[in-house]
């Protein structure tokens, strides 16, 4: 092999890695944060159904490039609420599955839980199911954004 | 007496869970029609008392919750517990009527509240309330009900009921225990 053919080899051979890394690393990191997922499934034949999941990998990246002087002035009010969800946010983080609220009447099914480290909500009915998940990061990534826009709203106080 | 009896319940229920820190220990609410809804609730104690003092609502403050000069003096309420926990054990209110009994009695370490309707469907309630959670939510001091100091003594109490309504078109169960949720999956 020439030394020529030998350099376009190794280039080649890191490429694949860096790429074949980067790949596996946004998949771990995908799995690790898990999805946001909606599906509704409508009983009419002829109604919707449909499934969609968001890394929310992804979600946790747009929220972290938002750069602060887009954000919308909050009323300072709003902080009151932010240590709340980020006490539910730790405390839902390391506790086991559970379902929160459950109820039946005589058409619907509601659960509310706490599954595999997301929040799901689920309503079945006679006109079909809803389900809707999202990880409780996400929850505590959105929680940052109102932080810094209640920042914000202070400092423009 | 349906939403009489729902609402307190609920409330009793939810107030129980708001606030606590021992580790694992739930509270949990069963409300179910007969062949109608049916709700259930299941609270984490030690998830609440993590919640509760981040919690500055008007009323509501560190865990405690602000009497107003509207209601009920702190004051006198303290003084009413401290003079009813100093006495004998004992039946304190009885009640007997054609709408219904009513016993509220002090025993074994709980106070009691017995309620028994025959135009109901013959329904029961029972409320039973450990002494050391009273004690702790009227704690001496400041004009405050002490939420949270209450809702430690009720996680240490370990398991039992706490209200229970039968015998009616409706029953209510709120009872702690160590047990996430006891029926996931069962319903499915």
């Amino acid at each position: 092999m020439s030394p020529r053919a030998r350099l376009v080899a190794t280039v080649a051979a890191l490429a694949a890695i860096l790429f074949a890394g980067t790949v596996t690393a946004a998949g771990v990191a995908a799995y690790r944060e898990g999805s946001i997922r909606v599906a509704v499934h409508e009983a009419d034949p002829e109604g919707t159904d449909f499934s969609i999941a968001v890394p929310a990998a992804l979600v946790h990246g747009v929220v972290a490039l938002v750069p602060d002087h887009v954000l919308p002035a909050v009323d300072p009010r709003v902080a009151e609420v932010v240590p709340v969800l980020e006490a539910i946010c730790d405390d839902l983080e390391r506790r086991p599955d559970f379902v929160l609220v459950e109820t039946w009447d005589a058409d619907e099914h509601v659960v509310v839980a706490k599954r595999g480290g997301s929040i799901v909500v689920e309503v079945e009915g006679p006109d079909g199911t809803v389900r809707v998940g999202f990880p409780v990061r996400t929850i505590r990534s959105v929680t940052g954004l109102v932080k810094a826009a209640v920042a914000r709203g202070a400092a423009s106080v | 007496m349906r939403h009489a009896i729902r609402i307190p319940a609920l409330l009793v229920g939810l107030a129980f869970a708001s606030a606590a820190s021992a580790a694992d220990m739930w509270v949990h609410v069963r409300v179910e029609e007969r062949g109608g809804e049916r709700v259930h609730v299941n609270v984490p104690i030690d998830m609440v008392g993590h919640i509760l003092p981040h919690i500055q609502a008007d009323r509501l403050r560190d865990g405690k919750i602000v009497l107003e000069d509207h209601d009920l003096r702190g004051t006198d309420l303290k003084e009413m517990w401290t003079a009813l926990r100093a006495a004998k054990d004992g039946d304190y209110v009885t009640v007997r009527g054609g709408d219904g009994n009513v016993r509220v009695s002090k025993r074994d370490g709980m106070m009691r509240i017995d309620v028994d309707d025959p135009s109901d469907g013959g329904q029961q309630v029972r409320v039973r309330i450990p002494l050391r959670l009273v004690d702790a939510l009227l704690a001496p001091g400041e004009n405050t009900l002490d939420v949270a100091a209450a809702m430690r003594v009720l996680a240490e109490s370990g398991a039992g009921d706490l209200v229970t309504v039968t015998g009616g078109d409706e029953s209510v169960r709120i009872w702690v225990d160590d047990v996430a949720s006891p029926e996931e999956g069962a319903s499915r």
